[in-house]
């Protein structure tokens, strides 16, 4: 830490951290659609983000920082499921286990709450596409803020987001598919 | 503005329905959108997802916070760590912790350092009370460095330099090997005060010492009860 942001470190960046909590963990839970995980994906978000307080220079640039951190935890926690560098495509445990479901009795009934569907779509998606997808419909960020947050080129967030929206489509049309109903026959009797 | 030569990708329309396009690419899209009722149903079904999306986490339950009483200590006990760094720091440079033996005065003095961090404009007393020349050199050059960091940062601060015993040699006329030093301190910045404590003064001239100040030097009653008193309106404590 240097002088400068030991004594003048803003007395409410703890509150702005604390502020942001809520917003994070719902990214975080759909990252990984596990409860326990994405609170510890936050509180590590959060312990890093006080210790390398320093590094923020513009506080209009919080969320963003805070994001990239979260993006961070969530892909050294991945590594650690896996040992692979390339997490561009990677599919997690969760996206390939729910992109071939094999629903039960319990399962059926829950797909019939839409945000459930959604959610084990969104889950589905492979990590990056996830990312970038909640990132921009969640947060609203924009396209150049999502690919500062993820270290990503623009053209890679517009192609995983145009992926992801395509399978997220497709993902919700299977879930509930079309079904034609007889139309009644109206007989005119003379 | 040119009507759109090809048909509209599924990228350009996403970057439409998250406006990200600007003008006259959105005007391109929205004029496409006229002329295409197909097109229309694509934004549509994209504007719907989009909004199941939002929809399907607005409502996620945010666990209770287990951490934040932690982050809050260790961001109070970061802070501290820092006012002791600045106690303890130029270790290289003659600097040492005072410990003080009355215990209500340490207890004040832990309680209103961390204020002093938290809430500016930034309250500094600055204690010599050696004349070793690597004490006194070192407590001018820190002197300085405080008052031309927080100048450069734009940001208020309150000095006192007090000097006592050996320490009083800095503010000697007769004694002092760096007179214009702190003149030319006291004539750029006009936050800093040169006090000399007057009990280490009437022991010099008890010893048959004449004892001349330098130019501007203010005469506190006593160091101890001066840094005592500030100390205890917050201001931060630095022993050379």
């Amino acid at each position: 830490m240097t002088i400068f942001s030991l004594f003048f470190r803003p007395h409410d960046f703890v509150h702005c951290l604390e502020q942001s909590r809520g917003r994070l963990y719902r990214v975080a839970y759909s990252w990984c659609y596990d409860a326990a995980l994405a609170d510890d994906l936050v509180q590590e978000t959060l312990s890093k983000a006080l210790g390398k307080s320093a590094q923020l220079r513009d506080p209009e640039r919080l969320p963003r920082w805070l994001f990239s951190i979260l993006s961070h935890c969530w892909y050294d926690h991945l590594r650690r499921q896996r040992d692979t560098q390339d997490i561009d495509e990677m599919q997690d445990s969760m996206s390939q286990a729910l992109s071939d479901p094999q629903p039960g009795p319990e399962e059926a009934h829950a797909r019939r709450e839409t945000a459930d569907r959604v959610r084990k779509a969104v889950a589905a998606l492979p990590p990056g596409q996830r990312q970038v997808l909640t990132l921009v419909d969640l947060e609203e960020f924009s396209y150049g803020e999502v690919a500062e947050i993820l270290d990503i080129p623009i053209g890679t967030v517009m192609s995983r987001l145009c992926r992801a929206r395509r399978s997220l489509k497709a993902g919700l049309l299977d879930l509930q598919p079309v079904q034609v109903k007889a139309l009644p026959v109206i007989r005119r009797i003379k | 503005m040119k009507p759109l030569n090809k048909p509209v990708s599924d990228p350009l329309l996403n970057a439409f329905v998250d406006n990200q396009l600007q003008s006259p690419k959105s005007d391109q899209v929205i004029d496409a959108l006229h002329r295409n009722p197909t097109l229309k149903i694509r934004l549509c079904e994209l504007r719907d997802l989009k909004a199941a999306v939002r929809h399907t986490y607005r409502d996620v339950a945010v666990p209770a916070d287990r951490a934040a009483e932690t982050r809050r200590r260790r961001f109070v006990a970061l802070r501290a760590l820092a006012a002791g760094l600045i106690l303890v720091i130029g270790a290289a440079a003659g600097w040492s912790v005072r410990a003080w033996t009355d215990t209500g005065l340490a207890r004040t003095f832990q309680v209103t350092q961390l204020a002093n961090l938290i809430h500016g404009p930034a309250r500094i007393i600055l204690h010599i009370d050696s004349s070793r020349p690597a004490k006194l050199k070192a407590g001018l050059a820190e002197t300085e460095k405080l008052l031309n960091t927080y100048k450069r940062a734009h940001r208020a601060v309150l000095m006192e330099v007090i000097a006592n015993r050996g320490g009083l040699d800095l503010l000697r006329a007769d004694t002092s090997p760096y007179a214009r030093q702190i003149e030319s301190l006291r004539r750029r910045y006009n936050n800093v005060t040169f006090l000399a404590c007057h009990q280490t003064i009437e022991r010099l001239t008890e010893e048959g010492v004449d004892v001349k100040l330098l130019p501007g030097t203010t005469i506190a009653p006593s160091a101890l009860d001066e840094i005592v008193r500030r100390v205890q309106q917050g201001w931060i404590y630095i022993k050379i």
